[in-house]
């Protein structure tokens, strides 16, 4: 019998299998070899083993997770449990990197300045009434904030909106908007900051913000 | 010494003078009341100054003064070469060097341009101690004819949210404008029972909105009122709290230190001022 040349490493640890798959074979190559590799290791104990694939340098775009995906859903014994890999496109790298830019803006944001930028920022000075700040990522006024701010543009529900004085005309965050139901303007709070609770955009003192919310302004603290 | 002090004045006005723009976003906040007052009381003080009306279509500053029977040219007239600029410039005869370059009231904002407004207020400032520029309601050409010569700002408003907020527009216009011009605020009708309260803004609401310094504060009066309706500046009246406001702003712009105005103060309704009012005496 000639030794089957392999294209998948498989390894043991404690939440399941860890597949390797060689970074320079072809995907057709490399998915026949699984096929076959998954068949000798099936075994009849009832419980499906979790397998995490590890692409390496590999690029995988969603039809070759699909293909992973189905061949190991043909195998009782084995359950896909997510994969890896160290490649990006252009587009994702960009998009991950404007998320991850720290903007400032100097002064005061006064009417009818418009601020839009990719990413967090901090405004060194007061948000006016008039003025719009809008923000993929987080927004952070050292003064007062009374104009009209949106942040996580985009979809992002972990952003949050701090202040001195936090008194906004309309705020917003990800897709969620603020609406009073008595159409009362919002309260000045001093120290305070938005974010998206069960309810929408809820407010808080700084002191108080949850602490899942907390993590935002590390990972922010960290970009600066 | 005497001889010394006349010496340094006449020194003093071979220097170049002010260029002030009085501007506010908003309409109808008291702009041009307030380019009147202040040049009539910079005039009182012995200041020669020109008015510059650039509110071209819809010019108001000659009848607030009392000079609308008396303008011929006007600005746009200028501009296009009809007449010499000092031709244009109307002399109002109350004080020693108070002139006037009227608007033209049958043409629009785009007859002249910022360049060409910026000329003359060059070749008027070589002339005059100060300057005065009225300036028009709005953000578009008119207001950008008006600010093209000046070197410094008089931002108009009241104590409405909707006046601040145009107000605020108007400084961050100024201050990322190409001369970077930092204005100074003037809060005209004050109302001090409303903002007691709290139906308007009060001043400290202003000031932390605005964050720019306060040049003073005129109370709501109607005297203002009834002198723009006779074509005399409320300044002029030594008995008035308004006119007070507009003295004390001015010695501001020339460089005195002037407490504000408390704007809680009543007139005087006491039993003495009724007697008085009843003998005639005031």
């Amino acid at each position: 019998m000639i030794e089957r040349k392999r294209y998948v490493t498989m390894k043991g640890h404690r939440g399941g299998l860890a597949v390797y798959v060689n970074e320079r074979c072809s995907v057709d190559e490399f998915l026949d070899d699984l096929e076959l590799t998954l068949a000798d290791k099936s075994v009849e104990n009832g419980r499906a083993v979790p397998i995490t694939f590890f692409f390496g340098r590999r690029y995988v775009d969603e039809g070759v997770v699909t293909a992973v995906e189905s061949i190991v859903a043909r195998h009782d014994s084995f359950s896909f449990n997510g994969y890896d890999s160290e490649c990006l496109t252009k587009d994702e790298a960009k998009a991950l990197y404007g998320e991850r830019t720290f903007h400032y803006f100097g002064g005061t944001a006064r009417s009818g300045h418009v601020v839009d930028v990719e990413g967090s920022i901090v405004v060194i000075g007061d948000i006016n009434p008039g003025a719009v700040v809008h923000a993929t990522g987080s927004i952070y006024c050292l003064g007062a904030l009374r104009g009209t701010v949106h942040a996580g543009k985009g979809g992002n529900e972990q952003a949050v909106i701090a202040a001195s004085i936090l008194q906004p005309k309309w705020i917003s965050i990800s897709d969620f908007v603020h609406e009073d139901p008595d159409d009362a303007p919002i309260k000045a709070l001093e120290m305070g900051c938005a974010f998206v609770g069960e309810t929408g955009v809820e407010f808080s003192r700084l002191q108080t913000v949850p602490l899942a919310r907390m993590d935002q302004f590390a990972i922010d603290s960290e970009r600066g | 010494m005497e001889q010394v002090k006349e010496q340094v004045h006449k020194d003093a006005k071979t220097h170049v003078g002010r260029a002030i723009v009085v501007t506010s976003g908003k309409g109808g906040v008291g702009k041009t009341t307030t380019t009147a007052n202040i040049g009539t009381a910079l005039a009182l003080m012995g200041n020669s100054v020109c008015l510059v009306d650039t509110d071209i279509g819809l010019r108001n500053l000659d009848i607030v003064l009392g000079l609308d029977n008396r303008s011929i040219y006007n600005i746009v007239d200028v501009v296009t070469g009809q007449c010499k600029l000092h031709q244009a410039l109307v002399r109002d005869k109350r004080f020693e060097e108070m002139y006037l370059l009227p608007a033209a009231q049958s043409k629009d904002k785009s007859s002249v341009t910022p360049e060409q407004v910026k000329g003359i207020i060059d070749s008027l400032k070589l002339e005059y101690d100060f300057v005065l520029i009225d300036c028009p309601a709005g953000i578009e050409q008119g207001f950008m004819n008006a600010i093209a010569g000046a070197d410094e700002a008089i931002i108009v408003t009241t104590p409405e949210k909707a006046a601040v907020q145009d107000a605020d527009r108007i400084i961050g216009m100024l201050e990322r404008s190409e001369r970077q011009i930092v204005p100074k605020l003037v809060v005209n009708r004050v109302r001090s029972h409303m903002m007691a309260a709290g139906d308007m803004l009060d001043i400290d609401e202003i000031m932390r909105i605005l964050s720019i310094d306060l040049l003073g504060l005129i109370v709501d009066d109607e005297e203002v009122i009834a002198a723009s309706h006779r074509g005399v500046p409320v300044t002029m009246n030594p008995d008035n709290r308004a006119g007070l406001g507009y003295r004390n702003i001015t010695r501001r712009i020339l460089g005195e230190s002037v407490p504000l105005l408390d704007i809680m103060e009543q007139p005087q309704k006491g039993f003495f001022v009724k007697l008085k009012k009843m003998l005639g005496m005031k």
